[in-house]
């Protein structure tokens, strides 16, 4: 049995270090690669236990490690928001601190969004804990209907539409506008601080029911193919069709990064569309960027376990391809690190806005060749006519 | 009829099981069903094939850009027009007996396909929904299936005219005008979604008088497919394009005179779908629809007497939907075709073949 603390420990040491994309350690043991220590030659996998091996890993060492941060990070926002409101003196530093925990719970959430699968997908979970693009700025109206209601409890923020329940709403509060409606000096600042815990309480049960029905039995599923993950339709095995949808929505994102979080907000001329930018309140927007990147990586790599670059060298012997895979994340980090202020600074300056584009070209590199090269040689067939846009 | 259908199928199987020097087109005088449809190679090579009703290959053409749907020459059961892709500018004219392009036929200068195009009953017009993107205006475009001479061009009534398809008249085309703009220097971008205003149009290919159109009821249901029933009843496929959290319709029905109306099921199913819907088939017989959902993995059974819901099959990243003698074949990208019972959804046949992916749409040749 893994140790869980562990898996956490090291899952967020990865995705904390950004910027030089991860390594994984050489496998010294256990039972990655089929080596077990000593003399012993390894045991090749078959494709069906490599594939096994894939989602165990990315079970264990991503999404369980991904979901409980995400929970804890709600959890402590939640305290932190409690007390903050508590406190009638509160002060700068302390709305500091506030927004801070709201950062940390948001990168959690931006971590896990290459995952796009399970018990996320219920009940509107995801839609409930973002909203975004936010088109018809229900955010706003969601936030407003809150402001007006009472009682105001977590059971109302749940009965509201999504952009009144999740992390968005939280950031139009603690970052408004304008500055009068700030936790500090607004008129009406007992009921945002309201608004902001009960918010804050919704996101915490979203994260936590998530995370709980991953531990009970959506673990299992996703790595034997039953339950939810369970294929009456497949043309290869479950364990196949569920690595296909991953790698489905791991396309998706990276379609996402490019096309709306940075060239949406790019626009065709200076200054951009601040407005289109993911966290634009907030100036967050490009670590979200970099938060998915590292979650990417991490899909493909297995965390520090079996993954689809053990894949493609073990069953598929072609290590070419993934060094080649590897190089490609690495220039995906180098041009994030090119970039020293935030996109929605960057948007602003023809010099930062190339670096963008820098960006952007450099991701559509690495998704060219997972798009052309990987799924050729692996013979995995990502989402085909569901990204089709016709 | 289903009988003679099974003893039909039971009959090629055991010539080809038997016999061995059965061919398939020996069956095809048997009045066999077949089917055609676009489809991609995971290298990424693109082509159009001929289908039995067992999912098999019967002949494939190979074309150089990425097809979408096709449409067969009336009376012909081995001539098919494919059409490229959005924003592919060319047609593929195709002779499925022989497997070879016969020709390809190219848009005017400033402007491209839709991948959707319909012939006139008798054969001798082809009707091409098509993007005069300079001007954002769409258009239908009728060609002299002979000579391919352009002979008229009309106003679509919208931006973005998608699929269309004829009334039983033979006359009136009625056009999906999806209401995106998009121009190909930024192929996949949509230009106007603030602004975009879809609807269904009608059309007297005579005269290019547009003689109804009946807009969406949000101005970001983008009218993309359909399909016509015997009794002229239209079966519409939307895709949102606003809040991806919305919940809304996306299957809609219009006859007559009568407003778009939208099919009646709880909300849950509608955000299965994920906002998005590709083919729209209607079995006439039984007056129902099935609609494909790939991003939903689903096909939806729709009974059009009530344009009520009648059921959901589970088909990861399904596309084309077919009529078949018995039921419906469905296509997916994952290289499978099943035949799937109209009422009980039941499977009754599949085939998988491995590393290609089929194509949004697929066509019966009758």
């Amino acid at each position: 049995m893994k140790n869980l603390a562990l898996i956490i420990a090291m899952s967020f040491a990865l995705a904390a270090c950004g910027g030089s994309g991860s390594a994984k350690t050489p496998d010294t043991g256990g039972n990655a690669g089929g080596g077990t220590g000593g003399t012993t030659e390894p045991v090749k996998k078959t494709q069906d236990e490599a594939m096994t091996a894939i989602l165990t890993s990315l079970a264990d060492n991503y999404i369980l490690p991904a979901y409980s941060e995400l929970a804890n990070k709600a959890d402590e926002f939640e305290i932190a928001s409690i007390d903050f409101c508590s406190n009638s003196g509160a002060n700068t530093a302390e709305l500091t601190n506030l927004q801070s925990s709201w950062s940390a719970l948001s990168l959690a959430w931006q971590h896990s969004k290459p995952i796009k699968l399970g018990p996320v997908t219920e009940s509107f979970f995801n839609y409930r804990l973002q909203i975004w693009p936010d088109t018809n700025s229900a955010i706003s109206r969601g936030v407003a209907t809150l402001l007006a209601a009472e009682p105001l409890n977590e059971e109302v923020v749940a009965l509201t539409q999504d952009g009144a329940q999740g992390i968005p709403a939280l950031e139009y509060l603690l970052y408004p506008e304008l500055a009068t409606n700030g936790l500090l000096v607004a008129g009406d600042k007992a009921k945002r601080c309201e608004a902001v815990m009960s918010i804050a309480a919704n996101v915490k049960t979203i994260t936590s029911k998530i995370n709980d029905k991953w531990l009970q039995s959506s673990r299992d599923d996703y790595i034997n193919g039953t339950g939810q993950f369970s294929c009456s339709d497949c043309a290869g095995t479950p364990e196949q069709a569920i690595l296909e949808k991953q790698l489905t929505n791991w396309f998706e994102l990276m379609e996402v990064i490019v096309d709306n979080k940075i060239n949406k907000a790019l626009g065709t001329d200076l200054p951009g569309r601040v407005d289109y930018a993911e966290q634009y309140r907030s100036e967050t927007s490009f670590e979200n960027i970099k938060a998915n990147i590292k979650g990417l990586e991490l899909v493909y790599l297995g965390v520090n376990d079996y993954g689809f670059d053990d894949y493609l060298a073990e069953i598929n012997e072609n290590e070419d391809l993934d060094i080649t895979i590897k190089s490609a994340f690495s220039n995906v980090y180098v041009a994030l690190d090119g970039l020293t202020v935030s996109l929605e600074q960057a948007i602003t300056s023809e010099e930062a806005r190339a670096q963008l584009v820098e960006i952007t070209t450099k991701i559509t590199a690495l998704r060219t060749i997972m798009a052309s090269d990987f799924v050729q040689v692996t013979g995995f067939n990502p989402g085909f006519n569901s990204n089709d846009g016709d | 009829m289903m009988a003679i259908n099974i003893n039909r199928r039971g009959f090629c199987k055991s010539v080809l099981a038997f016999a061995s020097i059965a061919s398939l087109p020996a069956c095809e005088t048997l009045n066999s069903k077949y089917y055609a449809s676009a489809f991609n190679t995971s290298d990424d090579k693109h082509f159009i094939a001929k289908l039995d009703e067992s999912g098999n290959i019967v002949t494939k053409v190979k074309i150089p850009y990425r097809g979408h749907d096709l449409a067969q020459v009336p009376n012909n059961k081995n001539r098919v027009f494919a059409f490229a892709r959005r924003p592919g500018n060319m047609i593929f004219d195709i002779d499925l007996s022989s497997g070879i392009l016969r020709q390809t036929i190219k848009s005017q200068e400033g402007r491209h396909f839709y991948g959707h195009g319909v012939f006139s009953p008798d054969g001798k017009w082809l009707f091409t929904p098509e993007n005069d993107f300079e001007n954002q205006k769409g258009k239908i475009v009728v060609r002299d299936v002979a000579t391919l001479a352009i002979i008229a061009e009309y106003d679509s009534g919208g931006i973005g005219p998608h699929q269309c398809a004829l009334l039983s008249d033979g006359i009136t085309l009625v056009i999906a005008n999806g209401g995106i703009g998009t121009h190909p220097n930024t192929p996949r971008k949509k230009l106007n979604l603030d602004t975009m205003k879809p609807n269904l149009a009608y059309l007297n290919t005579r005269t290019g008088q547009i003689l109804n159109q009946f807009y969406a009821p949000d101005n970001q249901l983008s009218i993309r497919h359909l399909a016509v029933s015997k009794q002229d009843k239209v079966v519409i496929g939307m895709q949102y394009q606003g809040a991806k959290n919305e919940r809304v319709p996306l299957i809609y029905t219009q006859h007559g005179n009568s407003e778009l109306k939208a099919c009646d099921v709880e909300q849950n199913t509608w955000q299965k779908m994920q906002q998005y819907t590709a083919s729209v088939c209607i079995d006439s017989a039984l007056n129902i629809a099935a609609v494909s959902a790939p991003r939903g993995d689903i096909v939806s059974y729709w009974d059009l007497n009530t344009d009520k819901f009648i059921g959901l099959y589970n088909n990861r990243d399904c596309a084309g939907v077919a009529l078949a003698d018995d039921g419906f074949m469905l296509s997916n990208g994952k290289g499978v075709i099943k035949r799937i019972a109209a009422l009980s959804q039941k499977p009754l046949e599949q085939r998988v073949t491995s590393g290609i992916k089929w194509d949004n749409h697929m066509l019966a040749l009758v």
